[in-house]
């Protein structure tokens, strides 16, 4: 078993983190709280969370309220088992 | 850096990340060893000296303790979340609130109940257990030793209840002294060097 393995959409230093906050709760993530924890910028966070959109890894939900508008993000069923088939992958490599 | 060493880099990414977003410590260590240093001298002299020195009732020292750790936790919590550029209302800081907030009003309400009626024997027993019951509340999103601390308050709380001492203020000082402090400060002192080890 090798890094080979691992999926690369994933392991990617920002994807990684993003992937692992969302999969860390059974609630949904706002995307200030994100930017908050991954001190990321906005236009960097957007596009890493559009990827892994786009991949079918997790869904967004633009609630428009009496403030500002936010956006909200969860893992899908693919995003859970492809983040933990990536968590799998990473034990094999070190014999666990 | 080999393949092992890579997915052990990102293993603990994924931890600590994980671990950041979950785990909220409600008693950072200055701050146990603030309460536990302030509760001992209170417990054994300096609650008393108060007492007399500004004319307040037994219980009132308590209140002025307890204040002072609010106080204390309170910027210490602010100068974090500055540091880390992090809102102040986290969701972490949320969720111990709703946590501890119930138990610790149920306490003061319940100690002032048993002080107007002076069974000062069972304040104690009642401040230590609700405020135990309040840590073991945040069990689910805090560390383990959190929980156990809860745990050594609402046992204290509990043998306290049930062997009450003679009412002498003396008494009742000693007792919040040995449990506020002791407590807090082998905490403290704990978590302080499991952090340092980390670190």
């Amino acid at each position: 078993m090798d890094l080979s393995k691992l999926d690369k959409l994933i392991h990617e230093k920002a994807r990684l983190g993003i992937m692992s906050l969302l999969a860390s709760r059974a609630e949904r993530w706002a995307f200030q709280d994100l930017k908050g924890e991954l001190k990321m910028s906005d236009g960097n966070l957007i596009t890493h969370l559009r990827t892994l959109e786009n991949a079918g890894y997790l869904l967004s939900d633009k609630i428009d309220g009496v403030g500002r508008p936010q956006t909200f993000y969860e893992l899908t069923k693919a995003g859970r088992e492809a983040f933990g088939d990536y968590l799998a992958v990473l034990e094999k490599i070190l014999g666990r | 850096m080999n393949e092992k060493e890579k997915a052990a880099e990102s293993l603990e990414v994924i931890r600590s990340l994980m671990e950041r977003a979950t785990v909220y410590r409600a008693i950072s260590g200055p701050t146990a060893l603030f309460a536990g240093v302030l509760a001992l001298l209170m417990g054994f002299g300096g609650g008393v000296k108060m007492e007399h020195l500004f004319n307040l009732r037994w219980h009132q020292i308590w209140y002025v303790v307890l204040g002072l750790v609010v106080i204390f936790n309170t910027v210490l919590i602010v100068r974090k979340s500055q540091r880390e550029k992090k809102p102040l209302f986290s969701p972490g800081l949320k969720a111990a609130c709703r946590a501890i907030v119930p138990p610790l009003v149920v306490g003061f309400v319940g100690g002032q109940v048993l002080v107007e009626a002076e069974l000062y024997p069972y304040v104690p027993a009642v401040w230590m257990s609700c405020y135990g019951l309040a840590l073991m509340g945040t069990g689910s999103f805090s560390p383990r030793s959190m929980w156990n601390l809860g745990a050594a308050f609402v046992m204290t709380g509990i043998f306290v209840a049930l062997f009450p001492r003679t009412g002498l203020s003396l008494m009742d000082n000693g007792i919040m002294g040995v449990a506020f402090g002791g407590f807090h400060l082998i905490y403290g002192a704990l978590i302080t060097l499991s952090e340092k080890d980390r670190s």
